[in-house]
């Protein structure tokens, strides 16, 4: 799997992605078809579910890199998906909703989606969408093994971090946006930047993104979520990382 | 209120009837009415007692002059002081008359008020708007029918809404599977026969177009719906502008950012108002000679609102059509002669719909520097502008 060693942006465009593997749970199968068609394309292998259950099983029998969910499924719905995978894995996932401006986007972010699209896109940019969410950032010092802010310690090279020396459990998205924080231990960044730097999107990317995901981190590494210590918000300029 | 015309039922003649309309005020509310009525009545009724009571006294103190010897004088002073108290009286019930009038004709228009705030409330757009019930049996029948009708209005301006909407969700699912199955096509291309090319070409313009159609249908339909809830953000003008512009379908069209607004902010959900900009170049493309320049100025020297303005090289848009073009599927007048191979006709009616939304208003005019072409200009509330 070429996720399990750490390549760099450049080594993981394109040849890097080869052989990735796509759940796409979808209850169309027409759309399904067509989306798997055009993923293959990349060169990329694709599963396919039509409900939430088959869905599960399908990955619990072969993990696949990224998971595509779309939020209208019969039987346990796209949320409820979202769940039961995160429970189990940091995979990254996709998901697929009817409209962009409701309340679905914010609920599917906080039910672990790490990026969505809204119906109907394209399927570049849907294969764009996956690239960023496997692209790896590469630490921008390579001396540093660990980066430590007071009781909360990031190991870049191994994906890992570690509050008062006990792991935390975070998704990919989580801990580039983690590592993103760390390159510059004082400064501040902005919506945009972040959006840029962990989701590749450019000046009209969704800014609820970064808001949900820093509200997932500060759950996991914040001892008071609502006050928090390390993740915190510089208002009208955006986010920093401190000890 | 105006009265309906009912020429058949009236027995006086036409000029006699002329005559009573004019004669009549011209605006008599119900109010007036009742207040006017009670103000006869009271003076009615106190001018009837004042006659027989006046007239009784005297005639009986006349009968019984002789025999009880009154004197003239007396008789005077007798019925003096009882014409007094009686003016007195009357002036009493004319005034409590008067308060009467006051109280009950309140008490009568208060709920036509109600149903008069109610109905511009629904004009409005809310529909959700009920009268409140209340005890009164004869009020009850209008309350109940006011409300009645309205959740047949609501029930009907929502059917409609839904329509649109549900047609547009209906139709992005098969639109998925074409987008999708196009592309892998269009990656074969050079596979493909010189006529399938020609055909697979027409088929990727066309599956844009519709799916550029059904995303403007949905949004349009939620503004229908009331179901838009922007995303606001602080954007600064020119930086927006200039990202909205290069994503637009010109992304190298000149923008001119007056200075004074390079630090003005507008607080605005971006993908909307970037659509603003982009329908706008869009209909600067296909309406003039393919170019476009956008304008960023200052509305006024109060600071407080930022035009953003398209300019084109068109023929320009003719005053009659000025309002019309923002109509849905409206097509300008330049636009018939092209033919209809661009645009949804909905570019500009949703261009209205966010800019309104934005709390600002967007119109067109001629350009400002003397060349022939349309100048659409979008006014927007900013802050801190220098």
């Amino acid at each position: 799997m070429p996720c399990a060693s750490i390549p760099t942006l450049d080594e993981a465009l394109p040849w890097g992605l080869v052989g990735t593997r796509v759940l796409t749970v979808e209850d169309d199968e027409r759309i399904r078809a067509s989306v798997r068609l055009a993923l293959e394309d990349e060169g990329w292998t694709v599963d396919e579910a039509a409900t939430g259950e088959d869905a599960v099983q399908t990955f619990a029998a072969n993990p696949a890199d990224v998971v595509l969910i779309d939020i209208m499924l019969p039987g346990i719905d796209g949320f409820e998906l979202c769940r039961r995978i995160r429970a189990k894995s940091s995979v990254p996932i996709v998901m697929v909703t009817a409209r962009s401006d409701t309340h679905d986007v914010v609920a599917g972010l906080e039910a672990g989606a790490d990026d969505y699209l809204t119906k109907p896109f394209a399927p570049k940019e849907l294969s764009a969408r996956i690239r960023a969410l496997l692209r790896r950032i590469r630490p921008s010092d390579h001396a540093h093994s660990t980066l430590s802010f007071g009781d909360l310690v990031i190991i870049p090279e191994e994906g890992r971090v570690t509050l008062r020396g006990e792991e935390i459990l975070v998704t990919k998205t989580e801990f580039k946006l983690l590592c993103v924080l760390a390159e510059n231990p004082s400064g501040v960044f902005s919506r945009e930047q972040l959006l840029e730097k962990v989701w590749d999107y450019d000046y009209f990317g969704d800014g609820r993104l970064v808001d949900v995901h820093i509200r997932r981190l500060r759950m996991k590494i914040e001892a008071d979520p609502a006050n928090p210590r390390h993740v915190v918000t510089v208002r009208g300029l955006g986010y920093r990382l401190q000890s | 209120m105006t009265s309906p015309i009912r020429p058949e039922r009236s027995f006086l003649g036409d000029r006699a009837r002329a005559f009573f309309r004019r004669r009549r005020p011209r605006r008599m509310g119900v109010r007036s009415r009742i207040l006017a009525t009670f103000v006869i009545g009271s003076l009615l009724l106190s001018g009837v007692l004042f006659f027989l009571t006046f007239t009784l006294t005297r005639s009986n103190l006349r009968e019984r002059e002789g025999e009880l010897g009154l004197s003239d004088q007396l008789i005077s002073e007798t019925l003096g002081s009882v014409r007094a108290s009686l003016i007195l009286a009357t002036v009493i019930t004319v005034l409590v008359g008067l308060m009467l009038g006051i109280v009950s004709s309140e008490r009568v228009v208060r709920p036509l008020a109600g149903a008069a705030d109610a109905a511009r409330a629904i004009a409005d757009g809310r529909l959700d708007t009920r009268l409140e019930p209340t005890d009164d049996p004869d009020l009850n029948a209008l309350t109940e029918s006011f409300n009645d009708m309205v959740a047949r209005l609501q029930e009907r301006v929502e059917r409609d809404a839904r329509f649109a909407s549900d047609v547009s969700h209906e139709l992005r699912s098969p639109l998925m599977t074409l987008a999708a199955s196009v592309e892998v096509m269009v990656s074969r291309r050079d596979e493909l026969p010189e006529r399938g090319q020609a055909a697979l070409d027409l088929l990727v313009a066309d599956v844009a177009r519709f799916s550029g159609l059904v995303e403007d249908l949905l949004e349009i339909s939620r503004y229908d719906a009331g179901a838009v809830r922007l995303t606001r953000d602080d954007l600064r003008v020119g930086e927006f502008v200039e990202q909205a512009v290069r994503a637009s379908t010109l992304p190298r069209s000149a923008i001119h950012v007056d200075t004074r607004c390079s630090e003005a902010t507008i607080s605005g959900d971006r993908r909307r108002l970037a659509r603003v900009v982009a329908n706008l170049i869009d209909n600067a493309r296909t309406h003039g000679d393919g170019t476009a320049s956008v304008h960023v100025t200052p509305a006024d020297d109060s600071g407080a609102h930022v035009w953003i303005a398209v300019e084109d090289s068109g023929e320009g848009v003719p005053t009659a059509d000025a309002e019309r073009i923002f109509e849905r599927f409206s097509r300008g007048v330049g636009a018939s002669k092209r033919g209809i191979s661009e645009g949804a006709g909905l570019g500009l009616a949703l261009v209205r719909e966010h800019v309104r939304l934005h709390g600002g208003r967007v119109w067109v005019e001629p350009r400002h520097d003397a060349q022939t072409g349309a100048r659409f200009v979008v006014e927007l509330p900013c802050e801190a502008l220098n």
